[in-house]
């Protein structure tokens, strides 16, 4: 076996997102006092108040462009691609990017902008999105009842996080901040958690995750909650599958493709670790929405062979996703 | 159809070579061919002359990076915009330069009308015209919030008509008139206009890997979509009847004669070594010059063969080409900082 070592010399960028309040400008503050070293480049979306001199700090004005490619869920950040073109063509290239949302904005098409434009693919690459909840308001965000048709921005912001970062935990007790880490737990089951004060967090766990890294999908482990925790009327919530086997790779093929054009708009993130049959290495894929990426991993060698998938999205039917998953498998 | 190109790979040594500190974003010859105007991403809009590549005058920064460069038709003034949101005009023969603040936002695209000396100014939502003889200090009309960013401006042929382009189409603006000329809506993000010279088609390269054309006088529109990548390179033949479009694998000519490209194959040109990052038509000529990434400058006879007739080597990725008036020498710039002019 050889490892292989080819270098990605794409610029890592790091969302930020969260509600106004929970702590966003503190911690890219934070980010950028602790990261002297690199040169960091930050696009705003709110006026905030950066603190560092030396970092490049760049305003810009939500722009949000459907793509005319018969996909309505595929929208993309027209604002990120013209400032992002211009930052990478710089002598004075950049460690890191990091993007700071405003408390309303719908992370997917600032995600998507990073797979859908030529440009920024060559470039850049998504590190992770990293969403800031404030522990004692976070709940009351969540629970907010939007007009009909309207997306509480919250939920998605937690829907579509890697790293959670808890803030402001010395304001609430040990009982609230389990409900809150619960509540969180049952929309975005993959998401790792970490508590702050003052959004003071280890840098190395919301930096350099590697989230959309097919490579470094090595384990998924989804911390579900079936302990009858879904008593509210939870329309965002993640839905595991985790079924030992073989799948069939023109039933899988099928099966994604009917799930994508029918429940993408609701599926907002999704990864998976499969056995397919006659293959010897696991299928990874993860997927925005319609957007989708997947490659052969690690062999399996005489690990027992089996199926592990995540799904965070919207009108969810765990019972539907299992079964029609299931009729994937080799017989 | 089979000639065997004969290829003068790198035969052809530039006629000079500048380096300049940045990437290059603009090339503009003057309209006499004596000067050359280069914007760069740092910042920086250098003046050379075009005998030589020798630096005429020192002009101002564009304090966060320059964007756009375009000299009046006469060549009496060339301006340049960046992200400052300024636009610095530099008048040839008293030979002073002029700030002025155009607005909040990058400057993101200037154009000089073909019929006198107006500058289109685009500012971030902003579109403004200034008229230079009435008043160099500031805009005469001002077409402000705009559904987006404006992404691209030109002027019709005839200098009536300013297009702006952003996401959802384009809008036609007639100086002294506030509201919209002329609206050519479309779902999608347009990424550079190219108005066909004889005025009879306004073409768009976009976002969504697609070239869209309405015809001016009628609003009828035609998509041409597929491309493997976004649509930002493409020119028009002089006598109006050939559209070139640059893209990550090829380049293809559509043909406008008679009732235009509808129901028509394009000419797929061949030879194209990596993704086309420049191009453009000779002017009065056939020839197509198209730049690439790996550093390549090509050129066809598009209307004759899909062969290149010569490759040349550009010294660096090339990002920006400009064709002398008298269509004998190409200008380019390219990503490591180097601008060069190359005889054809």
């Amino acid at each position: 076996m050889t490892i292989d070592l080819v270098t990605d010399h794409r610029i890592p960028v790091t969302v930020l997102t969260g509600f106004l309040g929970s702590g966003k400008t503190t911690l890219l503050n934070h980010i950028l006092t602790e990261q002297h070293g690199q040169r960091i480049a930050v696009i705003e979306n709110e006026f905030g108040e950066v603190g560092i001199d030396d970092a490049l700090v760049v305003q810009a004005e939500e722009e949000i462009f459907e793509m005319n490619n018969g996909c309505i869920c595929c929208t993309v950040r027209g604002d990120l691609i013209r400032i992002l073109a211009n930052l990478v063509r710089r002598r004075d290239r950049f460690d890191r990017v990091v993007i700071e949302t405003t408390g309303l904005a719908d992370p997917a098409p600032v995600a998507q902008t990073f797979f859908v434009d030529d440009d920024m693919r060559r470039e850049l690459r998504l590190d992770a999105i990293v969403t800031l909840v404030d522990a004692r308001h976070v709940l009351a965000h969540l629970d907010e009842v939007k007009p009909a048709g309207v997306e509480n921005e919250a939920v998605e912001q937690v829907a579509f996080a890697d790293r959670l970062v808890v803030n402001k935990i010395d304001l609430v007790g040990d009982e609230a901040l389990a409900a809150v880490e619960r509540r969180l737990r049952s929309i975005n089951a993959l998401a790792e958690i970490v508590r702050s004060q003052y959004a003071r967090v280890d840098l190395d766990a919301i930096l350099g995750v590697g989230a959309f890294d097919l490579d470094r999908v090595l384990d998924l482990d989804p911390q579900f909650l079936d302990s009858g925790e879904h008593l509210h009327d939870e329309t965002v919530t993640s839905v595991g599958i985790d079924l030992p086997g073989e799948v069939e790779p023109r039933r899988l093929n099928d099966w994604l493709g009917r799930l994508l054009a029918e429940k993408g708009v609701d599926i907002f993130r999704m990864k998976g670790i499969l056995a397919v049959t006659g293959q010897s290495e696991r299928y990874i894929f993860q997927g925005v929405h319609m957007l989708f990426d997947g490659k052969a991993g690690r062999p399996w060698g005489d690990e027992a062979r089996s199926n592990r998938l995540v799904f965070i999205g919207r009108n969810l039917d765990r019972g539907e996703l299992e079964s029609s998953f299931a009729a994937c498998l080799a017989r | 159809m089979s000639a065997t190109p004969r290829l003068r790979a790198a035969a052809g040594a530039p006629a000079w070579a500048a380096h300049l500190e940045d990437y290059v974003v603009g090339v503009r010859w003057s309209p006499d061919g004596d000067l050359v105007a280069t914007a760069s991403v740092g910042g920086a809009v250098h003046l050379l002359s075009g005998a030589e590549g020798r630096e005429i005058v020192p002009l101002p920064d564009h304090r966060g990076g320059a964007l756009a460069l375009s000299w009046s038709r006469g060549g009496e003034v060339l301006a340049s915009g960046g992200q400052d949101g300024r636009v610095h005009t530099w008048d040839r023969t008293r030979r002073v330069s002029a700030a002025i603040p155009a607005g909040a936002g990058w400057v993101g695209d200037l154009a000089w009308s073909p019929a006198g000396p107006r500058l289109a100014v685009a500012v971030g939502r902003e579109v403004a015209v200034v008229d230079h003889d009435r008043s160099p200090e500031g805009a005469v009309d001002r077409w402000p919030d705009q559904p987006s960013t404006v992404s691209s401006l030109v002027w019709s042929p005839d200098g009536r008509h300013v297009g702006a382009g952003h996401y959802g189409g384009v809008h036609w603006f007639e100086p002294g008139n506030p509201g919209v000329h002329k609206a050519f809506p479309w779902k999608g993000s347009v990424l550079r206009l190219a108005p066909a010279p004889n005025g009879k088609w306004l073409a768009s390269g976009n976002q969504d890997h697609s070239v869209h054309l309405w015809r001016l006088w009628s609003g009828d529109q035609l998509e041409m979509a597929g491309y493997p990548a976004k649509v930002e390179h493409l020119t028009w033949h002089h006598g109006s009847r050939w559209l070139a479009v640059g893209n990550a694998e090829d380049v293809t000519v559509w043909d406008f004669s008679g009732k235009g490209p509808r129901g028509r194959k394009p000419r797929i040109l061949s030879g194209v070594p990596a993704k086309v990052t420049a191009i453009g038509y000779q002017p009065g000529g056939d020839l197509l010059a198209a730049g690439c990434a790996d550093g390549s400058l090509l050129l066809w006879t598009p209307s004759q063969a899909r062969s290149p007739r010569s490759v040349l080597l550009a010294g660096g990725a090339v990002s920006a080409l400009d064709w002398s008036p008298d269509g004998t020498r190409v200008l380019v710039g390219t990503a490591t900082g180097t601008v060069a002019v190359m005889a054809v």
